[in-house]
């Protein structure tokens, strides 16, 4: 597994605050170090454990929590905007090595049960889910299609919270297309969303 | 030959798959608050890039319209960051040599709140070092003054004010 670090903006005003934080991630499987900066609110967490672990974690302290991004790597994020409107999300990107990439979402609003997530060729957002073409097949080696990510589980709640290693997809090559969520039950085809890859 | 031939042919169509000949970007208002909306094409040319297509819902007169950095156009569209200057250079006018490479001028909106547009740019790219994808366009309210206008921030955002409308450049 490899780790990421990822960096939270936390409401901190006092050395015990910075106790408090240190603890509500202290011994964590999957923690490898934890750097907390009073001065800047600034919590980095190197680990492999999906962004919206950590947030939990540290939101348990009562204080409150931001995503600021992911530290010191090539990252791009998709924030889900077009499609359904029920459906709302993020999805982050990091390329941690030139051969590894880790996709690292949270979307709500979906209906239980299993969801197919892909990269689709085009970033033309101007007709919704409808004009961001087919899923994206470059030339590769892997036997899978490229676009073709994964299969990801809604609970009970309507969220899906995902953080899966990519061994196939590059960040330069899904920056300005589009990422897709759609449900893969029989009934209910209709629901997807999607949003842009871009900088950050 | 005609191996000679095939192997040609395999190249070229290579090429085209991999080269992006043009990229789009949806103007909208993420705050909801303005009406501005509009669809804006980029595509390559001999003289650069060409950026055509219309935008609706604006006050006539000109509106600074710059690509900005970064692609994230949460709060209001100020996420997407200052122009893109990957050179460090300061503001100013698409034909200046002393510019941002996001610096696209004004769009000069009519009486009836529309432009249709049609500008083409050398420097900025779908490719490389410039390249716009994945980046945002940016609307603003008021006229770019180029960096000649002599306000404290005319070398850095041409005093075009707050943002109106914006949106990420994607693959066409």
């Amino acid at each position: 597994m490899s780790t990421t670090k990822i960096e939270f903006a936390v409401q901190m005003t006092c050395e015990s605050c910075v106790d408090a934080v240190k603890k509500s991630v202290e011994n964590v499987e999957g923690i490898k170090s934890v750097d907390v900066d009073l001065k800047t609110d600034s919590v980095v967490i190197d680990s492999n454990l999906s962004t919206l672990d950590l947030q939990k974690k540290l939101e348990s302290t009562g204080r409150k929590v931001a995503v600021k991004g992911y530290a010191g790597s090539s990252a791009a994020v998709s924030i889900l905007e077009a499609g359904d409107r029920s459906i709302q999300g993020v999805v982050r990107f990091v390329q941690v090595t030139p051969n590894v990439c880790i996709i690292d979402g949270t979307i709500d609003g979906l209906k239980a049960g299993p969801h197919q997530i892909s990269i689709h060729e085009c970033g033309d957002l101007s007709e919704g889910c409808n004009s961001v073409g087919n899923i994206y097949n470059s030339n590769n080696k892997s036997g899978r299609m490229y676009g073709n990510i994964d299969t990801v589980f809604a609970e009970k709640n309507g969220r899906a919270a995902f953080r899966l290693e990519d061994n196939v997809i590059k960040l330069s090559e899904v920056i300005g297309r589009s990422f897709v969520i759609s449900d893969k039950t029989e009934n209910n085809k209709n629901e997807k969303k999607t949003g842009l890859w871009y900088y950050c | 030959m005609s191996q000679m031939l095939k192997f040609t042919i395999f190249v070229v169509s290579l090429t085209y798959v991999c080269a992006q000949k043009s990229a789009i970007v949806y103007l909208f208002d993420p705050t909801g608050n303005s009406q501005v909306t509009g669809e804006v094409t980029f595509t390559k040319s001999s003289n650069g890039l060409v950026a055509t297509g219309t935008v609706t819902g604006l006050a006539p007169g000109k509106h600074g319209f710059h690509i900005h950095e970064l692609g994230n156009i949460g709060a209001g569209c100020t996420a997407a960051g200052a122009h893109f200057n990957p050179h460090n250079l300061t503001h100013g006018a698409p034909e200046d040599s002393i510019r941002h490479v996001g610096d696209l001028g004004n769009i000069n909106v009519g009486a009836l709140g529309t432009v249709v547009l049609n500008l083409s740019d050398t420097l900025i790219s779908l490719e490389g070092e410039h390249s716009i994808i994945g980046r945002a366009v940016v609307v603003h309210e008021g006229e770019d003054d180029l960096g000649k206008g002599n306000f404290d921030d005319s070398l850095t955002t041409g005093h075009a004010g707050g943002r109106l409308a914006c949106g990420v450049i994607g693959i066409l």
